[in-house]
């Protein structure tokens, strides 16, 4: 199973959200469903109504940003760590 | 609810912004909740990783940045509250890009920067709905976690 650490804020709105959490899935947006499963409504600060990658939100797998904002397909290996951080950005 | 400084953060912040201009600047304001005020210890300036071509209207902390200050924050037993940056040339309110990419429960701290000089800051919050952002007490101290002088802005 993918390890997953989250950004600090997370727990905020998920006060039971663990610093790191193991979840089985092929890919990221399987990895996404399995964490929302665990922590119902988490995907939605993680994803929007289409599933894709909110934007003041970066998935790496190791230290490779996913290439696949819009669908997830990005593929996750058993043994890979992957990280669910904020981008912090405005105008 | 208020957001709660020392003089010397509101200056590095002012100081920040004016040696940025006419480009924004940006930074994390970390520190403790209490309740429903907050209280900054400390302020730590970071780079904008904007497209340098784009700097007078944006900004950008790169999301290691936010990981290597949360990891920091972590080990010294405080939050990151939220994030500051300038305006330059322009008010201290939100612009709707502000607002698209805020996360809610962050303080959004904004000093406008006229002509090279700082000018008003406020402190902003999105709402729930993520609709609009209502703005947050500033409550300016002359030393962290002693009672202060109350601002809902500073000049």
């Amino acid at each position: 199973m993918a390890r997953v650490q989250f950004t600090r804020h997370l727990s905020r709105y998920f006060p039971d959200l663990e610093q790191n959490v193991e979840v089985e899935g092929n890919t990221v947006a399987q990895i996404v469903s399995g964490l929302n499963d665990r922590f119902p409504g988490l995907a939605a600060y993680i994803v929007d109504d289409q599933g894709a990658l909110r934007q003041h939100v970066n998935i790496f797998i190791g230290n490779e940003l996913i290439r696949d904002r819009k669908r997830l397909g990005d593929e996750v290996q058993a043994d890979d760590s992957v990280y669910v951080l904020q981008a912090l950005s405005g105008g | 609810m208020a957001i709660y400084f020392s003089n010397a953060q509101i200056g590095l912040i002012r100081r920040h912004g004016a040696a940025c201009y006419p480009n924004e600047c940006c930074g994390f304001l970390l520190g403790a909740t209490l309740g429903n005020d907050r209280v900054v210890h400390a302020v730590r300036p970071v780079s904008n990783e904007f497209d340098e071509a784009r700097q007078t209207t944006r900004y950008l902390i790169e999301p290691k940045d936010v990981w290597e200050m949360e990891q920091d924050a972590r080990a010294a037993g405080v939050d990151i509250l939220g994030v500051y940056h300038s305006h330059p040339d322009h008010p201290a309110r939100p612009s709707e890009f502000d607002r698209t990419h805020a996360w809610p429960s962050f303080s959004y701290l904004i000093v406008s920067i006229v002509n090279g000089r700082p000018r008003e800051v406020y402190s902003w919050l999105l709402s729930e709905s993520r609709e609009e952002f209502l703005e947050e007490r500033i409550t300016v101290q002359e030393s962290p976690m002693r009672a202060g002088r109350e601002h809902s802005k500073w000049r």
